[in-house]
């Protein structure tokens, strides 16, 4: 067995795979876009997510122009609007010629923290008020759907990284230690592990949600969702595992582990779990998707984060009735946002799974 | 000189009851401080278990029936686990015969030394490289900077011997008991790595248990020899004495198969 070829760590070999896959590299591009917006949603949006305007209730998206009236051209900038209802009380918004809001750069407006730390006020862009600006439409309270996409973002898009670290070191461990023992131990885990995988995820996400008491706050909801949405994804990620142990615990490097006396969770951990890497990179990129759905769907649903905090799901749960679809279309755009996420995760995973799993690659070479 | 371990009627079966294989049936062996014990058989016949169960690290079906294992006073077949790993690797160490299978193929060898090092030594982490390259130059590694950073398959079959046996004396053992060490290594090798062997035992008063199926081997490298064949030990004796006159047919057998 002469390598001719370099050894290459499963990081490596992905980011390699990474760049001749065309499709994976746009949906690992987008996929920063959108946690990077996330992480600086605080300077990115104009309004922070909670700032409401009844005025401008289901308000439409306001174009940025840069012509004027008399087609003169102009520092970009939003006309004003006004509200009034028609005669089947149908919103109606007109545009006021008169009123020019010119786009201002680096405006002050609420404060916020960057990183959760440095205290700012800075916006990248804004308006003058008593205009506003609103990108993608406003809600039904008129608060900025833009601002609260971004905002929302933060709980989606943390949700599923936060989940899937905790399930897969529970899943990680679990699995080890099973497979790893075998015999009894390895029986009764299995056992519990099937009792998880056994209920319909979604009741067993309700009937869990339902212990959470309902005075929590916001935080508190939010790290209680995580912990439930893992608890009950680690179980099938075990079984798994545990398979992959139960073989590498026949290897000679195991025993060599332990009569160098390392402890038998010495051994799993350093030993044998780095041996599971390229399965768990992939099994990570597939699951994270399934998090941020059923964060969706908690939240969409009433049951998960609480307005006015916001997630995608929960600003999807504007979008509930026929009415509001029809008159504010605009309200799906959350459910754009999902939608892409979750693509993307997929498609970055299937890039892996053909980049790091070694029996498609024979397959492939052959 | 002092008796270092002493084995004392072994017995080891394969499963339980009536139905149970006998695996060991009474061995009874003994290596003193810093002397070469060979211990000498054909494939099966138990040696390789006998090294394992000294430090109780036989496979899960087999069971320790009867029997002691002394090492320096205690019985290794009695204490707990805990602090028997207290002695794995510290105490007592272990070389395997295929370091390729031996090394962990995800991590390099010198994370692997260093790994000992920091279950056994108080070297503060910032000392341990330097600690495991002075290991490698000690086991005649060329260029112990770039061995240790490298992933086991990547060396050649005598390097990575080499950084084996670095492993098993980094923590500066009193035993080592070496699974045929040299079996899979070419014929030009399997001298230097002997010599290593016998280079470490002055160097560091090292006792060695060497498992081997190789008479040879053992004429040139040992001080005595116990044969073992079918899970007993047949005859034992002075290394040249045996080799000499051999008392039992089927040491004759092997010394006769040495000869073709």
């Amino acid at each position: 067995m002469k390598n001719k070829t370099r050894h290459d760590s499963p990081l490596c070999l992905a980011l390699k795979g990474l760049r001749q896959n065309r499709l994976a590299m746009i949906a690992c591009g987008v996929l920063l876009m959108l946690y990077l917006g996330a992480i600086f949603a605080g300077f990115l949006s104009p309004y922070s997510y909670r700032d409401e305007d009844r005025n401008f209730s289901y308000c439409p998206p306001t174009p940025v122009r840069i012509f004027d009236g008399q087609g003169r051209l102009r520092w970009p900038f939003v006309y004003g609007r006004e509200m009034s209802f028609d005669a089947q009380h149908k919103r109606i918004y007109e545009i006021k010629e008169q009123e020019r809001y010119p786009l201002r750069l680096f405006v002050r407006g609420e404060p916020y923290r960057i990183l959760g730390l440095v205290p700012c006020s800075r916006h990248l862009f804004g308006v003058d008020s008593p205009g506003r600006i609103y990108l993608w439409g406003s809600d039904s309270r008129g608060r900025d759907l833009f601002s609260r996409i971004l905002y929302g973002a933060r709980i989606s898009l943390s949700i599923g990284l936060l989940g899937v670290m905790i399930s897969f070191s529970i899943g990680l461990l679990v699995g080890g230690i099973a497979g790893f023992y075998g015999g009894r131990i390895d029986n009764i885990l299995m056992r519990v592990c099937e009792m998880f995988m056994m209920v319909p995820g979604f009741y067993l996400l309700l009937a869990l949600r339902s212990v959470v008491p309902p005075d929590f706050n916001s935080v508190q909801v939010y790290f209680s969702i995580v912990v439930i949405l893992s608890f009950i994804g680690w179980a099938g990620l075990a079984r798994i595992i545990r398979g992959m142990c139960l073989s590498l615990r026949q290897r000679e490097f195991v025993l060599a582990a332990r009569a160098m006396g390392l402890s038998d969770l010495e051994v799993i951990v350093k030993h044998i779990l780095p041996h599971t890497v390229s399965y768990s990179i992939i099994a990570i990129m597939l699951s994270i998707p399934g998090y941020i759905l059923a964060e969706s769907a908690l939240s969409l649903i009433g049951l998960g984060i609480q307005d006015p905090f916001a997630s995608w799901g929960n600003l999807l749960s504007e979008a509930m009735g026929i009415v509001q679809i029809t008159f504010a279309p605009w309200i799906l755009l959350p459910g754009m946002f999902i939608l892409v996420t979750v693509m993307c995760f997929n498609i970055l995973g299937d890039a892996l799974r053909d980049w790091l799993d070694p029996t498609l690659k024979m397959e492939r070479q052959s | 000189m002092n008796m270092l371990l002493e084995i004392k009627n072994l017995n080891v079966t394969w499963g339980q009851g009536s139905r149970a294989a006998r695996i060991l049936d009474d061995v009874s062996l003994a290596v003193q401080e810093g002397e070469i014990m060979a211990l000498v058989g054909g494939s099966g016949s138990g040696k390789t278990t006998t090294g394992l169960a000294i430090l109780r690290l036989m496979a899960p079906e087999l069971i320790m029936t009867a029997g002691q294992v002394i090492f320096k006073g205690t019985d290794l077949a009695r204490i707990q686990e805990s602090s028997l790993r207290d002695i794995r690797g510290k105490e007592i160490s272990m070389v395997f015969q295929e370091p390729l299978n031996a090394f962990n193929p995800v991590l390099t060898v010198g994370v692997q030394i260093s790994e000992v090092l920091k279950v056994h030594t108080r070297i503060p982490s910032r000392r341990t490289l330097a600690r495991v390259l002075e290991l490698l130059d000690l086991v005649g590694i060329p260029d112990p900077a770039r061995v240790a950073g490298e992933y086991p398959h990547r060396l050649s079959g005598g390097m990575r011997q080499r950084a084996m046996i670095a492993q098993a004396i980094a923590a500066e053992p009193q035993l080592v008991i070496a699974d045929e060490p040299t079996s899979n290594i070419d014929v030009t090798l399997q001298a230097r790595i002997l010599e290593l062997f016998r280079d470490l035992r002055q160097k560091l008063g090292l006792s060695i248990l060497l498992i081997t199926h190789d008479l040879g081997v053992v004429g040139h490298l040992t001080d005595r020899v116990a044969v073992m064949s079918g899970g007993r030990i047949v005859e034992r004796g002075m290394t040249a004495q045996v080799l000499r006159d051999p008392q039992h047919a089927y040491t004759q057998k092997l010394l006769e198969a040495l000869k073709d």
